[in-house]
């Protein structure tokens, strides 16, 4: 068991890697009623093309796969594991996003029941052919509702525009026909493949005692026997740095139209220190169009934008953007003058007293963070992944200079790199 | 956990604890919900987080905000039964886990004092340009309540179950009311805040010595609110209301009416009743609906105990309309027939006793559940209300679902064919 020390942040985490491969990270929370803990598996929506363990052959399987399997993970021979979970007092759930499937539950009593469970149910996979056809009409619906989100298809249609053939164009749920053509024997490859212990992560966070939670997972990893494991090979695709399209605006029946403009970067959370790259990206958006800058002011007050305005920053695993925007009643003219914004920055230069103020912002938010144990152990895990620790994060954010978000600006906000989204309401809305 | 309360004027409840990096300083006011004030409040909300004299613009107050290490600050209403609630919060960071040296604490309560007490206005009028321009956001917030699909059906909902209540009013009042409000008009609003709301201060926090006397002093004597009239009445026959939009998924919202409200003896059970309708995802409906009939991806319910209501939402086929109708209804019945199982009744209540317990992880959430017992006329200290929790038997579930009765059915849904339109 390795001790790691926060004197500032007075936090301590506790970690271990078992024989399998699998990496445990125990962050006791005193004062807390509840644990959090964190199953995940370094895989999500685009991992679509790989060598399946055991194989030399890569194989490319339906989109939406990753999804399909999570929801598949919750039945076992003997029912359903939501309803284990509930009758020990437990709250389960689960997620997948581009990169990462991860399986949850909080409690606030029998913590070791409940990660007995968490580890067990993750660890057996159970598919059944009528099992897999029943949770194609779930699905069906929740790719239906999301077909009817405005927010989410202002997004997705900014990835399809942004990437050329790099899977973050599709969505992580995958369509109706992609899912039609999953069978139980895809699921298995994948499952055999990406949630091997050495791709994955266990992450507990809350009222527990590490020496204690350690020897439980020993013991419970003991018992299970796993093909040993190098790495996962996966198909990259050959993605050019430029944008796909400039361009493109989808009606929806809305009465108010979204804009969100986005740029694909070359930052990759794999080669480059992931920590110092958000800070960096956070940094830039927050001092060029957070609340209270110049840019977000004047657009407001010329009824431009309201406050779902907003920028997202995101590095992931083979890929990287970053995005901004909200509600606007003129999509055009609310992009033209964004991008006017972003000229002026590089042409001009930005506020440097500003980007101190940001840093302060972004220092407190961080430490705010860590009263939840769901940040924890969620973004805990997330960097770990990489090799790195959240609470190395405030430590990170106090090293970037305002040079280094100058440089930033410079060199990844071009214009053929660049995309614009936009939906707009049908002409026949009847408002 | 139970606050230390003082009680005067404006009363002060303060959690002491350790458990939070943070400090929440909150303060919850109320008037009686109704459609001649919402929309005033509303505007007054955004108004007064928009600026003060000491701080004129958004630009003065991110600065401020950003130099108390990121410190928030809201200003929002909501709609908590018959009340109409709006909720000032400032959240920052203790300064112990900071490289800062300055009493963020007193920083942080001067500000808020500020924002509340010294408005940005002059001669009985608020500042005209930020006035209109947070007329038109919300204006713009009503207005796209119908961008997505299951508010825009929850509120469809509401109006049309309860239009003869206060609690179809929408927290943020209606664009007609909007439109009229001006500078002048909004000050009024402002005075009958400070002279009449019912207020508590919460503080959260790793805090010894507070002194909130900057906030809470200048607030003039107030008497106690009056009773709020509900006006909820049983509708003599069920009422199915359609309409129709340019969507892929339905969505299907039913509204009912419980006698139950949160200050019953029989409110726990009510809870746990829910709980087992619609409330966890080994509930009926998310048992019948999604997991063995596959017609939804989401199938819940919701029980609203300050006004004593029960909604069902869930997102489906069209043509499955009437069969997910007939299985939602049919779960309702089993539950008012047949007594639980022992099981599945521990399932619940300890699915609700861990979301309790969760929800004292969060700063807002230990003065949040104070807050709702405060309205509902019942505080309830947190181990006595999951006792209330341990003792519901079967036969409370009987008798509380038998309490539910179905109201209104609302569904949203696709439209036809383009010839098929002209009859809608």
């Amino acid at each position: 068991m390795q001790k790691q020390q926060y004197d500032q942040l007075q936090e301590t985490v506790y970690s271990e890697v078992m024989p399998n491969g699998l990496r445990v990270y125990v962050l006791p929370k005193q004062g807390f009623s509840k644990t959090f803990a964190t199953f995940t598996t370094d895989y999500g929506s685009i991992d679509n093309a790989f060598v399946p363990i055991g194989q030399k052959q890569s194989v490319q399987v339906p989109d939406g796969i990753a999804h399909f399997l999570e929801h598949k993970m919750f039945e076992d021979e003997e029912g359903d594991v939501f309803d284990t979970f509930g009758k020990q007092g437990a709250s389960a759930n689960a997620f997948t996003s581009f990169t990462r499937t991860a399986y949850l539950f909080s409690s606030t009593d029998d913590t070791a029941v409940n990660l007995h469970t968490l580890l067990d149910f993750v660890q057996h996979p159970y598919f059944t052919e009528e099992s897999v056809e029943k949770e194609k009409g779930i699905i069906g619906q929740e790719i239906s509702m999301y077909d009817d989100d405005a927010d989410w298809r202002l997004f997705f249609q900014l990835l399809g525009n942004l990437y050329h053939r790099h899977p973050a164009r599709i969505d992580i749920a995958g369509t109706a026909e992609s899912i039609s053509r999953i069978t139980k024997d895809d699921l298995y490859t994948c499952y055999h493949t990406f949630y091997h212990p050495a791709n994955m992560i266990l992450y507990v966070a809350g009222a527990v005692e590490p020496q204690e939670i350690f020897e439980l997972v020993r013991s419970n990893q003991a018992q299970k026997e796993f093909t040993p494991m190098d790495h996962v090979e996966r198909i990259e695709v050959d993605e050019p740095a430029t944008a796909l399209h400039s361009k493109a605006v989808e009606k929806m029946s809305i009465r108010l139209p979204k804009v969100l403009l986005g740029y694909k970067l070359s930052l990759h959370s794999e080669t480059d220190n992931l920590l110092y790259q958000e800070a960096r990206l956070e940094l830039l958006l927050e001092t060029l169009f957070g609340e209270g800058s110049e840019a977000y002011e004047t657009l407001y007050s010329e009824g431009l934008i309201d406050d779902s305005f907003s920028s997202e920053a995101m590095i992931e695993r083979s890929f990287s953007l970053a995005a901004f925007g909200g509600n606007t009643p003129k999509p055009e003219e609310t992009e033209a003058r964004i991008l006017d914004i972003i000229e002026h920055a590089q042409t001009d230069g930005m506020d440097e007293r500003r980007f101190e103020r940001m840093r302060k912002k972004l220092l407190g938010q961080l430490v705010k963070q860590l009263n939840s144990t769901e940040f924890l152990a969620t973004e805990g895990t997330r960097y770990a992944f990489h090799g790195a620790s959240v609470m190395d994060a405030v430590e990170i954010m106090q090293q970037v200079t305002f040079n280094d978000i100058s440089s930033l600006l410079e060199s990844e906000f071009r214009i053929d790199n660049r995309t614009t989204s936009i939906i707009d309401q049908k002409a026949e809305a009847d408002a | 956990m139970q606050p230390v309360t003082t009680n005067t004027n404006i009363p002060v409840h303060l959690f002491q604890t350790k458990q939070f990096k943070t400090t929440a300083v909150i303060m919850q006011c109320r008037a009686p919900l109704s459609e001649h004030t919402a929309a005033g409040r509303a505007l007054l909300a955004r108004v007064l987080k928009k600026g003060s004299l000491r701080y004129p613009s958004q630009s003065h107050i991110k600065e401020k905000l950003d130099d108390l290490y990121g410190a928030t600050f809201s200003v929002d209403v909501g709609k908590r039964g018959n009340y109409h609630v709006m909720s000032f919060r400032m959240e920052f960071v203790n300064e112990q886990y900071l490289p800062a040296q300055e009493d963020l604490f007193a920083e942080a309560t001067a500000f808020l004092a500020e924002m509340v007490h010294a408005p940005l206005a002059e001669n009985r009028a608020f500042n005209p340009k930020i006035v209109e321009e947070e007329k038109r956001t919300l204006l713009q917030k009503i207005n796209t309540i119908y961008d997505e699909k299951d508010r825009y059906a929850n509120m469809r909902l509401v109006q049309e179950m309860c239009s003869a209540e206060a609690y179809s009013v929408h927290p943020l009042g209606d664009a007609h009311r909007m439109e009229a409000l001006d500078e002048q008009k909004l000050y009024d609003v402002y005075e009958q805040f400070l002279a009449e709301d019912a207020i508590d201060v919460y503080v959260v926090g790793d805090v010894e010595a507070y002194d909130v006397e900057a906030i809470t002093g200048p607030f003039p004597e107030r008497s106690s609110l009056p009773p709020v009239e509900d006006g909820a009445e049983r509708p003599p026959r069920v009422r199915y209301v359609e309409e129709s939009d340019d969507i892929h998924q339905g969505k299907l919202q039913l509204g009912y009416r419980t006698t139950i409200t949160q200050d019953d003896p029989q409110f726990a059970a009510m809870q746990v009743t829910n709980g087992l309708f619609g409330g966890f995802p080994h509930s009926k409906l998310f048992q019948e609906v999604r997991e063995k009939r596959s017609l939804a991806y989401y199938a819940a319910s919701r029980y609203e105990s300050q006004k004593g209501l029960v909604m069902v939402m869930t997102g489906i086929e069209k043509e499955q309309y009437e069969q997910v109708k007939a299985v939602i209804g049919e779960q309702l019945q089993a539950l008012q027939q047949e007594p639980v199982s022992e099981e599945l009744l521990a399932q619940t209540k300890g699915m609700l006793i861990n979301q309790i317990r969760e929800t004292t992880d969060a700063p807002g959430g230990l003065a949040a559940l104070h807050f709702q017992g405060k309205m509902a006329g019942r505080v309830r200290p947190i181990e006595t209300w999951i006792e209330e929790i341990e003792q519901v038997s079967a036969d409370d579930v009987l008798a509380c679902a038998n309490s539910i009765v179905l109201d209104t059915v609302f569904f949203l849904h696709g439209k036809e064919d383009e010839d098929a339109e002209t009859t809608v």
